[in-house]
């Protein structure tokens, strides 16, 4: 009798725990989550971090990481507008800023590195071949070569000059970004900043 | 969990007393004897005092943590950021609700660039890589191997471990970036000798905004240039105009000191001409005008009286003029006869 009762209190309790333990989750500094009801998203997503409640088996939780995330493009050889060949390395730094948008169409990371893959890397292209090599290399306009003070004799005084440039690395790194940034948003991703050329 | 059992733990089954404190082995083997009756036979009831003291030990193993001295530990609740705890012994909430991660704050970390000091613990401190990050395009299209180091410190740990995924490998991004532009705004030869010091300065500049922008948490305190070279293809000819720039300086250097040698001397020899043939030049100047005074005092006296000073120049033309010969013999017109006597011993011994 003792031994029955004690038998169901153990599985009431174990019952219990398993719905307790269903029904809370916790949602860390780097994560935001987007509750789903049978596969229907319902509500806000939840962007603060803690202890959560929901209504278990029936609402699941998708984490979203919330932090700055890294887009690293492999390096590859591009041509200019001067037909010179330069090799490329960009990086990017995006943020999921709309966690059901992003749910939606993207649903996990790997499918949004991959769009970011196949927009910067056709953007990058574009700006490069749109420019020539100097632009892409220098980035302020009008700096003059540094010389040496203890040196005056004419022959030693040639340090080089630099070519003069329209628009400068900076600039086309920001045109970059720019139209990144309008394809992307059909993703409702944001690219933080992009750029490292080389 | 048996050895958590045996153990005399604050949380343990004999903290209650029931045991002789001195004998180790009688307690131990009174544990073994206990716990071989909770067993087999002690049914439900020891089952669940069996699981709620391994539940115990856990939950004692997980409530304390230790900082390290160069740390400071940022403690999550169930996720959520509480606290920021310094280096010492500390106690949190056990079985995982809360986390307590570990931050070296105060210590030196660097990256390296283009170079790997081998055995590095950090997994950032070096590329997979180091040939390709080296390699740069100067700002008049000249290329350079540049080799630099980045030292920074976690300088906020609550943004460092939450608002970038990949706070060091960000850095080493932006710092090669920025790199990149800050030697893509220069020329070769700033690069490789009088720039150094700039470029480390305005990289320091842009790196420490941009990891500012990012919110990484990190503050960068150095950054140092290595080796700037040529790139390999062209080291031996870069080391070539070098010999012959410094061979130009010789050879410029060696025609330099023989101008020395020989232009001071000829300057001399000049000065010297120029000086005889003044001294000549004063010399039949002053010698003719000593001529003209005495002729225009003569004149002045032969303008007097014409026929003594025609006489006295005579005579005196005469006496010039007699000493030259050695002897004159004048003979009477009107003499007759006379054997003239010359005395030709005497005139050929002086007219040889």
């Amino acid at each position: 009798m003792n031994r029955i009762r004690l038998a169901g209190i153990l599985a009431v309790l174990a019952i219990a725990t398993y719905l307790l333990m269903s029904s809370i989750y916790t949602v860390s500094e780097v994560q935001q989550a987007i509750i789903t009801q049978f596969g229907r998203p319902v509500g806000d997503p939840v962007t603060s971090a803690g202890l959560k409640f929901k209504v278990p088996f029936i609402q699941d939780v998708n984490l979203i990481d919330k932090r700055v995330l890294e887009w690293d493009g492999n390096p590859s050889d591009m041509p200019t507008k001067d037909k010179l060949y330069v090799s490329v390395d960009l990086f990017a730094r995006w943020r999921i800023v709309e966690p059901l948008q992003y749910f939606l169409r993207l649903h996990d990371e790997r499918s949004a590195q991959s769009r970011l893959d196949d927009v910067l890397g056709s953007e990058t292209r574009n700006a490069v071949a749109k420019h020539e090599l100097i632009e892409i290399i220098r980035t302020t306009r009008d700096r003059v070569p540094l010389r040496d003070a203890l040196v005056t004799d004419a022959a030693r005084l040639d340090v080089g000059s630099l070519v003069p440039i329209q628009k400068g690395r900076k600039q086309v790194e920001q045109e970059i970004f720019a139209e990144a940034a309008q394809k992307v948003r059909v993703f409702a991703r944001y690219p933080v900043q992009a750029d490292q050329l080389q | 969990m048996p050895s958590q059992w045996n153990n005399p733990g604050p949380g343990g089954p004999w903290g209650s007393g029931a045991r002789p404190d001195s004998e180790i082995d009688k307690v131990f083997r009174q544990g073994q004897d206990k716990f071989k009756q909770f067993l087999p036979s002690g049914g439900p009831r020891g089952m669940i005092v069996l699981a709620m003291l391994a539940f115990a030990g856990v939950g004692v193993w997980t409530a304390y943590f230790t900082v390290p001295s160069d740390s400071v530990a940022v403690v999550q609740r169930f996720g959520k950021y509480l606290r920021e705890v310094p280096p010492g012994l500390h106690f949190k909430l056990p079985l995982g609700i809360d986390v307590a991660t570990i931050v070296p704050v105060k210590r030196q970390l660097k990256q390296e660039f283009g170079f790997a000091t081998p055995g590095a613990g950090d997994a950032y401190q070096t590329s997979r890589d180091p040939r390709r990050e080296t390699q740069m395009v100067t700002g008049d299209l000249n290329a350079a191997l540049v080799e630099w180091v980045v030292q920074y410190r976690i300088s906020d740990p609550v943004k460092f471990l939450f608002d970038v995924r990949e706070p060091r490998g960000t850095l080493r991004d932006v710092s090669e970036s920025v790199m990149r532009e800050v030697v893509g705004d220069r020329t070769v030869d700033e690069v490789i000798t009088i720039g150094r010091q700039e470029i480390e300065n305005e990289a320091l500049v842009k790196m420490q905004a941009l990891s500012t922008k990012y919110a990484m948490g990190i503050s960068i305190d150095q950054v140092q240039l290595k080796n700037i070279n040529p790139p390999e293809a062209v080291q031996a000819s870069f080391n070539e105009v070098n010999q012959a720039q410094q061979e130009k300086e010789k050879l410029i250097n060696e025609a330099r000191r023989d101008y020395n040698k020989v232009i001071p001397l000829a300057e001399g020899e000049k000065d010297q001409r120029i000086r005889e043939a003044d001294g000549y030049r004063l010399k039949r100047i002053n010698e003719a005008e000593g001529d003209v005074a005495r002729f225009s005092a003569l004149l002045a006296q032969y303008s007097k009286a014409p026929e003594v000073t025609l006489r006295r120049i005579y005579i005196e033309t005469l006496q010039d003029v007699m000493p030259s010969l050695r002897s004159k013999i004048i003979v009477d017109e009107r003499t007759r006869g006379i054997l003239p006597f010359l005395n030709l011993d005497s005139q050929k011994a002086d007219r040889p």
